[in-house]
């Protein structure tokens, strides 16, 4: 039976890295998976109620829904905006007192994966067959920690990557500072919370930091690269798509 | 006492049930899925998951005693005075306070003390410059090395195990429970009840442990069986 | 980049961004909360860890005081008629205000001047010691570390560890300045605790009248429990004849099984141990042990409000053992003075805007990365980044946030809704891209971009968005 998935990148990733969603195509397809990207997609509309502004995601989420309903699994390749998915959509389709909307919320909820657990727990896979010959950490964000419980699924697929070296981060499960426009709100207590992130980083002497979440990373990126560490980030999907066939 | 309190007089009562009514009106948010909230087993900063100890309930009491620096003695009943005797002369106690209802016996032979014998009638105040204090205790609970006190003729009113600088409490086996979840199926709160768990301490400065503030810095417990 | 447009939103010279910012640059008081809340937690981690069944106690532990606040009339008329049946006499207090009429004037009756106190978040929340003092009674704190606060005229910035912002060197020149006048102490903790036990002892001893919080009432039996470590809270619950213990409304346990939950949650949740070193029980007036007269002060000061929050309510099961504040990582940065509360920590980031409505409060909702982390180790459960997230937009409901803010958000919410619109959108930032690489390029930025590249780089605009490449490599 082929599977079949509509990929949900997110505004971000659409927007900013374009790489992740084309490295989760090219893993997902080598899979054996049918990919579709449903192009009315948007925005899980997380920064709108993690600012306060929840009422104003309601449209958001009724775009998300009508997108995807069709759909028979979504995976999205952004850990915050699954756990969005997960913790607040019912609620927010609730405000609607919409029944069409709310029915197909309910049932469109459980049909969204995590990039990692969409391939360790529906597909089972756990080596992809790329290659990856680097020294890498792992860092946990919050929401696919906490909110999605996803751990081992990336430790799994990172550690059956070719060549690639798991090295242990200090106080690798706590937060790194970032919390959408906390960034910006409490810019000195977000970059101090990054600045003990980044010296953990580089004690751990990796080449890579790799997470499920490309807005941790864009955080933990910029200080990485204001303090000339010469250590990159990777969203889990690029690494994965290293060394398989159609990456580019 | 406290005529003037009758419920009557008390418009803030009213306001105060009026006001939670009303408020529970509107139904509290489901909470949800009981996964969320919980530790993700084996990722970092969780901890690892210890077994439950293995240890006879007895073993395990004095093990979690002991762990927190109480002196343990494990005698024979038969043992008790000999014990006590012991305890007394190597802590240099000059001066004992017992509770009325204690087995004389198990402190009869202790030699050169002066001796109190609380029935209860008199002030608490005069019990600071008294050495030690000789309790038995009602429950005890093995998971946390925790002693029960609850008013009992052998226990005593609560300030004889509070001024005193020597605490020696006699811990009978049968008395000793496994966890406290069980506490409340074997004592009552009709008499006051006292949880002691250590040597008062504390760690307020610097998070440094200090043994020793105001309660007894010394607890020996002696379990008999 | 949504937030890289949006204008400067956070210039105000009240709150926790203005409040923590001398705490984040104090690199000293950042290292003694780094260690301080390091040790705690790993303290917790070990005898969490012993408890097969921690998971099930925590979700014990909130059941049993969400069934209380779920029907919180009943059990506050069972709690009542419990205290007078076993002697003792319950107040009724709306406010802070009336809480502290009713304890001076139980103080008046009885002609004293002098009371002894057991640590209480409760009467602090009150302000009772500047209150007392005022009409003329001089409260004294009797725990080491809130005597050491009192004596310092500062506030605590801790739950637990109310003076784990100064040192020792600075708690031995206290003393030696008042306690301990005339007398050289080193600066070593076990001296330091012994001068204080010489000092307090003497209170104890002549104290006639005690004061106290409450951790837990039992409904069932009329029983209240305080926990402790030091002796003090056994002193002033057992020496003096009068003794006055006041309690928020939701303090309330059902049955004493139900409290056997909490000796095993509050403890390790808490200062890390198995078991506190002192619990002391008591059921109203016991003759022949302990006070002649006990009042319990039972104190609403807006919980009936944020009881009828349905989100808010959780707020209310918390037990007040700390464990959020240890493993937050924006409270190891800020320390409690930040938050500029009683309550410090996550949970006084939802518990002092719903009680106080302060405009500093305010702003706190919003003092959280929304890591989880203060969810995972509460006790009790509380959801606290989904009460967080709910006040955020309560507080903005209410009209407490620039309106500019809300513009913009809604012409992204706007811009989003849509996948056409959204296709514009990205469009014409490819295709301004060079433009904006270059001006975010550019040294120092306004507004927000600004206070991000602080610290940070800014990513440059790709030239090609994904669905762009989506239908260009489909030749769509």
């Amino acid at each position: 039976m082929t599977r079949s998935v509509s990929l949900f990148v997110s505004c971000f990733n659409d927007m900013l890295f374009p790489n992740t969603a084309r490295a989760a195509n090219v893993v997902l397809r080598s899979l054996g998976v049918k990919v579709e990207f449903p192009r009315r997609q948007t925005c899980c509309g997380q920064i709108h109620v993690n600012t306060g502004y929840a009422s104003m995601a309601v449209p958001l989420v009724r775009n998300f829904v009508n997108t995807f309903s069709g759909a028979e699994e979504i995976v999205a390749i952004s850990g915050s905006c699954t756990a969005m998915v997960r913790e607040h959509y019912l609620e927010l389709a609730n405000r609607t007192n919409d029944v069409n909307l709310i029915s197909k919320t309910r049932e469109l909820v459980p049909r969204v994966f995590e990039f990692s657990e969409y391939l360790t727990d529906v597909v089972g896979v756990s080596d992809v067959g790329a290659t990856y010959p680097h020294r890498v950490s792992y860092h946990p964000t919050c929401h696919s920690l906490r909110s999605l419980h996803i751990y081992e699924s990336a430790i799994k697929l990172l550690g059956a990557v070719r060549g690639l070296q798991l090295i242990d981060l200090s106080f690798a499960e706590q937060c790194c500072g970032f919390g959408g426009t906390f960034s910006v709100k409490n810019s000195p207590m977000s970059t101090a919370i990054l600045a003990d992130k980044v010296a953990n980083i580089v004690n751990a002497k990796v080449e890579t930091v790799v997470a499920l979440d490309n807005s941790c990373l864009l955080h933990i990126s910029g200080a990485l690269k204001r303090n000339n560490t010469g250590v990159s980030v990777m969203h889990l999907a690029e690494v994965l798509a290293h060394g398989l066939d159609g990456v580019v | 006492m406290a005529n003037n309190h009758l419920r009557s007089d008390q418009p803030s009562r009213t306001k105060i049930l009026n006001l939670v009514r009303s408020g529970l009106l509107n139904k509290a948010m489901d909470p949800g899925s009981s996964m969320a909230g919980v530790a993700t087993r084996g990722a970092p900063g969780t901890p690892l998951w210890i077994a439950g100890h293995d240890l006879e309930t007895v073993d395990l009491f004095e093990e979690v005693l002991k762990d927190y620096k109480a002196r343990v003695l494990r005698v024979d009943i038969e043992g008790i005075p000999a014990a006590v005797a012991e305890v007394i002369s190597s802590c240099h106690i000059k001066s004992l306070v017992v509770p009325s209802g204690l087995d004389r016996t198990w402190y009869e032979g202790v030699g050169q003390v002066q001796l109190v014998v609380d029935d209860g009638s008199g002030p608490a105040v005069g019990f600071e410059k008294i050495d030690g204090v000789i309790t038995g205790c009602s429950c005890a609970i093995a998971e946390t090395g925790t002693l029960v006190l609850s008013g009992r003729p052998d226990e005593g009113r609560r300030a004889i195990t509070l001024l005193p600088d020597f605490h020696i409490c006699i811990v009978k086996t049968e008395a000793i429970i496994r966890g406290v979840s069980e506490l409340f199926s074997r004592i009552g709160v009709s008499n006051p009840v006292t949880l002691i768990s250590g040597p008062s301490a504390t760690s307020d400065i610097e998070l440094k442990r200090v043994e020793g503030v105001h309660g007894p810095r010394n607890l020996i417990v002696v379990i008999a069986t | 980049m949504v937030w890289m447009v949006l204008s400067d939103m956070a210039g105000s010279r009240v709150g926790f961004p203005y409040t923590s910012l001398p705490r984040i640059e104090d690199s000293q008081l950042r290292a003694n909360l780094r260690s301080a809340t390091t040790a705690i937690r790993e303290k917790r981690g070990r005898v969490v860890a012993e408890k097969d069944d921690w998971e099930e106690l925590r979700l014990k532990g909130e059941q049993i005081r969400a069934e209380v606040l779920n029907n919180l009339d009943s059990y506050l008329v069972k709690l009542e008629a419990s205290v007078e049946n076993v002697g003792g006499v319950v107040h009724w207090a709306g406010d802070a205000g009336e809480a502290n009429e009713i304890v001076l004037s139980l103080v008046r009756q009885h002609g004293e001047s002098e009371v002894v106190k057991v640590k209480s978040l409760t009467t602090d929340e009150m302000g009772l010691n500047e209150y007392l003092s005022q009409g003329g009674v001089m409260a004294y704190e009797t725990d080491l570390a809130e005597l050491i606060v009192q004596l310092a005229h500062d506030k605590p910035s801790h739950i637990l560890v109310p003076a784990i912002h100064m040192n020792r060197s600075e708690i031995r020149d206290l003393f030696q300045g008042t306690i301990s006048k005339g007398t050289a102490l080193s600066d070593d903790p076990t001296v330091l605790a012994e001068a204080s036990r010489l000092y307090l002892r003497q209170k104890f001893l002549s104290a006639k009248i005690a004061i106290s919080g409450v951790n837990f009432a039992v409904a069932e039996t009329g029983t209240i429990c305080v926990v402790e470590s030091e002796g003090n809270g056994r002193m002033c619950l057992t020496l003096p004849k009068v003794l006055i213990s006041v309690m928020g409304i939701e303090k309330i346990i059902p049955t004493l099984d139900d409290l056997a939950v909490f000796l095993e949650l509050l403890p390790r949740s808490s200062t890390g141990e198995r078991m506190n070193p002192y619990t002391s029980l008591w059921s109203g007036v016991h003759k022949g042990d302990g006070p002649e007269e006990f009042h319990l002060v039972i104190m609403d000061n807006r919980r009936s409000a944020v009881l009828a929050d349905p989100v808010g309510r959780q707020t209310l099961q918390c037990i007040r053992c700390s464990a959020c504040l240890n493993v937050c990582p924006v409270y190891e940065r800020s320390g409690g003075h930040a938050y500029d509360s009683v309550y410090p920590g996550p949970i006084g980031a939802i518990l002092s805007p719903q009680l106080f409505g302060t405009e500093s409060s305010k702003s706190l909702p919003w003092a959280s990365t929304l890591c989880g982390a203060c969810y995972e180790v509460c006790p009790v459960r509380i959801n606290i980044p989904q009460v967080l997230v709910h006040l955020r937009e309560k507080v903005l409901t209410e009209g407490h946030r620039s309106s500019s803010e809300r513009f913009q958000f809604a012409i992204l919410s706007a811009v989003l809704s849509s996948g056409s619109r959204f296709d514009l959108a990205l469009r014409t930032i490819s295709r301004l891209r060079f433009l904006i690489n270059r001006f975010l390029a550019f040294g120092s930025l306004p507004g927000v971009a600004g206070k991000w590249t602080v610290a940070r780089e800014l990513p440059e605009i790709p030239k090609e968005s994904f669905r762009v490449w989506w239908r260009r490599s489909r030749g769509q």
